[in-house]
């Protein structure tokens, strides 16, 4: 059999999530060894955006798209203005990688071996269907008001809180 | 189809969180004081806040007697076993915020921020406590995190209290992705993120190899709360940084929350065939050995008590590498050991602070003849941190090393008995300086405010008390223990 033919039997949402994996997986690397950071971040932005695909690809089109309003559309932006806001970050000079990494490669590499042979090995196997098809948006907003109702509070007292301590930390000096 | 909206069961559940919901009214009455209390008594703020705090300890103590119930479909849960936490996080918020009325470096108009971060954090600690559903645990330990990490750089004109709020961050943020990642591996094999659905797979499928994988990733992040040892780094730092109140706050009340998503999370969750034991075993040896040893040569008392706090830590987990009844019930008994201690030896850390200026330990000298009595006070304290009887650190050891003799751990608490000398070491440093160091440097005798001695002498007596009638607390630890372990048993 050649490869068209065993291209052909498989379905084609696998065909596109495998592209957008390697996309996803080489911005990733791309991200941790660019040297200016500006690049990184904008690597970054293209790792965002390739998981946003995979979500749509599995139907869950409301995680795709707060993945692109948040993380792309807020998380990138403010990255990038601070590092358009601060000169020393935005030099090429800077080096992004520490005399560690090597040591870091080794272990990470160890452990990519660990769990790919861990989750191999187990057999794991996908739901029957994904858990949010269908009127998505509907039944997110049911779930966070129902089954989810105390972590979604909690979700708003953590904000309190944060919003309270960015208060103490910029506010006024001297009084 | 979905379930139907039902308030009757909101309401249930709103009824068992009360202490929480308490609480988290009391942050906002503590911003509304702040906004109406004029500048020179806004430190009231800090009496309304820890009145408020005593008030839901005496709510929590109604979680002694449920059986324990799920609430907010399987999202917490009420039981005596997370009301003992909560009552150990409630007793050092109250005696964090008595420590903070006298320390100096706190600025007037910053208090009110200062009071509802802190009682914000105490109710993040509550739900940790509480968590039976790893969303919200992950959620509360976010919680925990993010606002102790504003409360460690609190000191903004100090830059050590800067540097050890950002390290904190880091390393908080990187073993929270960690912890996430780990969580995603048991969502991911048994499609439920709640503690007693997972019981329920785990009963009928096993855990396998991959689970473990999960459980063991999230220990990364478990292990970052308590201050365990490859992931102990960020809390020498932090401790020295923060204002001595949050360092003690987050010595005591942190870590005893952390041990309690610890112990809920790998006793409730992991069935005892699953071979994980060796690896807390290891880890609670290292954690236990590098904490002492490190601790030898420091000369700053919060330091040096970060550091012995790691030590702590491990003999905490020796205790839950014990398993059963037993081995928790020594985690209890340790723990509400380590509270009073700490806070005590803090709180004079504090007094000192105020007097001198200084954290370190060499310019404790003089101070046996400068107070006696106080000095000697505190050499109980050290006593118990050092774990000599008659004081409940000694208990607290006693209890721990049986737990893993009686699991068979024997090189184990060979390791926790050798701690133990290096322990007395450093401890017996601090001691040798307040009574035989020649240049004393405290001279005149130490004043001990109103809130600083309740601190101090409620502990002395708790200490006490623990070593010397423990049957009382043990009644209380067996019977947290038996509710916990008692619905998995049954499944």
């Amino acid at each position: 059999m050649d490869l068209l033919s065993i291209i052909s039997k498989v379905p084609v949402t696998y065909l596109i999530f495998l592209v957008f994996a390697v996309i996803a997986i080489a911005a990733a690397f791309l991200v941790v060894s660019v040297k200016s950071v500006m690049h990184a971040a904008l690597f970054l932005a293209v790792f965002l955006l390739s998981v946003a695909a995979m979500f749509f690809i599995f139907d869950a089109d409301f995680l795709g798209i707060v993945q692109i309003l948040l993380y792309v559309g807020g998380v990138i932006v403010l990255i990038l203005f601070a590092v358009m806001l601060t000169a020393r970050v935005q030099s090429h000079l800077l080096q992004q990688t520490n005399e560690q990494k090597f040591m870091a490669m080794f272990v990470c590499g160890l452990l990519f071996i660990m769990l790919s042979y861990v989750i191999l090995t187990s057999g794991l196997q996908g739901f029957e269907k994904s858990v949010l098809q269908g009127g998505v948006t509907r039944d997110v907003g049911r779930l966070l008001l129902t089954v989810y109702v105390l972590p979604f509070e909690v979700a708003s007292v953590v904000l309190l809180a944060a919003l309270i301590g960015a208060m103490a930390i910029v506010g006024k000096k001297d009084e | 189809m979905m379930q139907g909206f039902l308030p009757i069961e909101m309401l249930q559940g709103l009824y068992a969180l009360a202490p929480e919901v308490f609480v988290l009214c009391l942050a906002f009455l503590v911003i509304a004081a702040d906004i109406i209390l004029p500048l020179k008594s806004k430190r009231r703020i800090l009496d309304i806040a820890a009145l408020g705090l005593v008030f839901a300890m005496l709510l929590t103590y109604g979680n002694f007697y449920q059986q324990g119930a799920y609430y907010f479909y399987n999202a917490i849960i009420v039981d005596p076993f997370a009301g003992f936490f909560k009552i150990i996080i409630l007793i050092s918020a109250v005696f964090m915020l008595m420590m903070s009325r006298d320390y100096k470096p706190l600025e007037d108009n910053k208090i009110g921020e200062y009071t509802s971060l802190v009682v914000l954090v105490t109710l993040g600690m509550m739900l940790m406590a509480g968590a039976s559903d790893l969303l919200m645990l992950f959620l509360s330990i976010e919680f925990v995190s993010i606002t102790f990490f504003v409360l460690v750089g609190f000191l903004r004109k100090d830059m050590k209290s800067g540097e050890g709020a950002v390290k904190y961050f880091l390393l908080g943020a990187f073993s929270s992705a960690v912890f996430v990642y780990g969580a995603s591996f048991l969502v991911g094999i048994t499609g439920a993120s709640t503690f007693p659905s997972i019981q329920k797979y785990l009963v009928i499928n096993g855990a396998g190899p991959l689970f473990i994988t999960g459980l063991i990733i999230m220990l990364v992040g478990f292990g970052f709360k308590i201050a365990m040892v490859p992931f102990h780094m960020w809390a020498p730092d932090a401790y020295e940084g923060a204002p001595t109140p949050v360092t003690a706050f987050l010595s005591v009340a942190s870590k005893t929350a952390g041990v309690a998503v610890l112990v809920r999370t790998f006793i409730a969750i992991l069935p005892e065939n699953a071979n994980v034991n060796l690896i807390l075993a290891i880890l609670a040896a290292l954690t236990m050995t590098v904490g002492n040893l490190v601790a030898i040569t420091q000369n700053n008392v919060k330091r040096l008590l970060a550091y012995s706090g790691i030590a702590h830590v491990g003999y905490i987990m020796m205790g839950f590498v014990a398993y059963g009844i037993l081995g928790v019930e020594s985690v209890l008994i340790y723990t509400l050991a380590y509270l009073f201690t700490n806070m005590g030896a803090f709180a004079f850390a504090v007094a000192i602070y105020n007097k001198t200026g200084s954290d370190d330990i060499r310019d404790y000298a003089g101070l046996s003849v400068a107070s006696p009595a106080l000095a000697f006070v505190f050499f109980i304290f050290l006593l118990s941190l050092a774990g000599v009887p008659p004081t409940a650190g000694f208990f607290g050891k006693l209890m721990v090393l049986y737990a893993a003799l009686d699991a068979h751990y024997i090189w184990l608490a060979v390791i926790g008995v050798l701690n133990s000398v290096i322990a007395l070491y450093f401890y017996a440093r601090i001691a040798y300086y307040m009574y035989f160091a020649k240049e004393a440097k405290i001279t005149e005798p130490l004043k001990l405010s109103v809130p600083l001695s309740i601190i101090i002498y409620s502990s002395l007596f708790m200490i006490l008390c623990i070593c010397i009638l423990p049957e009382q607390f043990l009644i209380l630890a067996v019977r947290t223990v038996k509710l916990l372990i008692g619905p998995f048993h049954a499944l």
